[in-house]
């Protein structure tokens, strides 16, 4: 899975459109950043053979957080 | 052992999840029934326990099998919310349905995974010679004790068990005259134990006023010890890792290929994982039935329950069944299954 198309799910499961999800960006300024899209990230991730610990997800402050704790670069 | 008949209760009280807008933003109420699938579910009134449920189940099966209250020589309760702290609340069934003396009654404290494991342990009791007619009885009932009723809940963290969990008792009727277990597995790992938990009201925390204080648990949310914990995220992480290996440990104990089976009975954790998990495992939607719209996560109910509301026309031709439940301790267990002629009432309501 690429970086593109990981923000792109991102961005559905967040449910903004993926221009929106630059690297700096902050993740707690989306309403629907919550347990759900979480699950949906997780589920993504898994379903491309990508592993995270969900535990790492919370320190997650921006975009880029959550590529680096996905590998993808 | 032959699955010889399956009945299920729920509350009349039907409760439209929906009805939680009046004290929650619309968004988050939105994003929980679309991600639980949860539209609907039935919640008992004060009073009425797991226990009464499951009776309610048991009763009328027993009388449409015509099997003797006396022959019956086993009944094994499923669930996380008894009657009392003791007895047992099998003991209370075993009164109620007016069972004879000789019989091993007992209570199985385990949630989502309950009904495979006890369907193991009842096989392994009729296997041993000891029992020939066995009751296993699967509810749990947790509104308005560890989780608020839907009217009732007023805080944030506690929205998505209050919309999730459902009421029911189930009765499954199991007897020594057949043999319709086809594979069967079991596993545990207690490293998980906290991300399915009521850490307060037991002997680890005993009951006290500061188990009804909320303060921050080690998740950041603000909880009360007498409250569900559900950690989502690694409960989904666990469910994709243990799942699908379970499917192929029972698919190969049969020699069955996917095609083969009839139905995949998958306890309701919720429509998102049952739709990642049919997905992932590629199975053929119509053959996974769901109940969690319906009824909700009724825990060591939701499997039976969902045979009885989903799966009437299967009961009486022979059918495969493949069951796998999942869930806290972390536990997780499955059962292949070939029936014929289960005796099967319409759901029952109380």
């Amino acid at each position: 899975m690429t970086k593109e198309e990981f923000v792109k799910e991102m961005a559905e499961a967040i449910m903004v459109s993926p221009e929106e999800l630059g690297p700096k960006v902050e993740l707690s300024k989306f309403e629907a950043w919550d347990s759900t899209s979480v699950l949906q990230l997780i589920a993504v991730l898994e379903d491309a053979g990508i592993v995270i610990d969900p535990n790492k997800i919370p320190d997650c402050k921006t975009v880029q957080d959550v590529l680096d704790l996905a590998g993808l670069k | 052992m032959r699955l010889a008949g399956i009945s299920a209760c729920v509350p009349k009280n039907k409760v439209e999840t929906s009805a939680a807008y009046d004290n929650f933003k619309q968004f988050d109420v939105d994003r929980i029934i679309g991600n639980t699938g949860v539209k609907e579910k039935r919640e008992a009134e004060p009073g009425v326990t797991t226990t009464d449920l499951c009776i309610a189940a048991a009763g009328p099966l027993l009388d449409q099998l015509g099997w003797e209250r006396e022959s019956v020589d086993a009944v094994v309760l499923v669930t996380s919310s008894p009657d009392y702290v003791m007895p047992a609340s099998a003991h209370v069934a075993h009164r109620e349905l007016g069972l004879s003396e000789r019989c091993l009654v007992f209570d199985v404290n385990l949630g989502c995974s309950g009904f495979t494991h006890g369907m193991m342990i009842v096989e392994s009791f009729i296997a041993s010679g000891l029992v020939k007619r066995g009751l296993l009885l699967c509810g749990d009932m947790t509104s308005g004790t560890i989780r608020p009723r839907l009217r009732e809940c007023d805080q944030r963290p506690d929205l998505a068990n209050a919309i999730l969990f459902g009421d029911a008792g189930t009765a499954t009727a199991l007897s020594a005259e057949g043999d319709d277990v086809r594979a069967r597995s079991f596993a545990a790992d207690g490293s998980g134990i906290k991300h399915i938990i009521v850490p307060g009201g037991a002997a680890r925390e005993p009951w006290a006023p500061a188990l009804f204080e909320r303060r921050m648990n080690e998740y950041d949310e603000e909880r009360r010890p007498i409250d569900l914990v559900l950690r989502g995220p690694e409960i989904l992480t666990f469910t994709m890792k243990k799942v699908p290996p379970l499917l192929r440990e029972l698919l190969e104990g049969a020699g069955w290929a996917v095609d083969d089976v009839d139905s995949f009975v998958l306890h309701q954790a919720n429509r998102f994982m049952l739709d990642f998990l049919a997905k992932r495992m590629k199975l053929p939607k119509d053959r996974v039935p769901m109940s969690i719209a319906e009824y909700g996560n009724t825990s060591s109910a939701s499997i039976p329950l969902t045979m009885v509301a989903c799966s009437q026309g299967l009961m009486q031709p022979r059918t495969k069944w493949v069951m796998m439940g999942f869930g806290v301790g972390l536990s997780w267990s499955g059962l292949a299954m070939e029936t014929e002629g289960v005796v099967s009432l319409p759901l029952i309501e109380v």
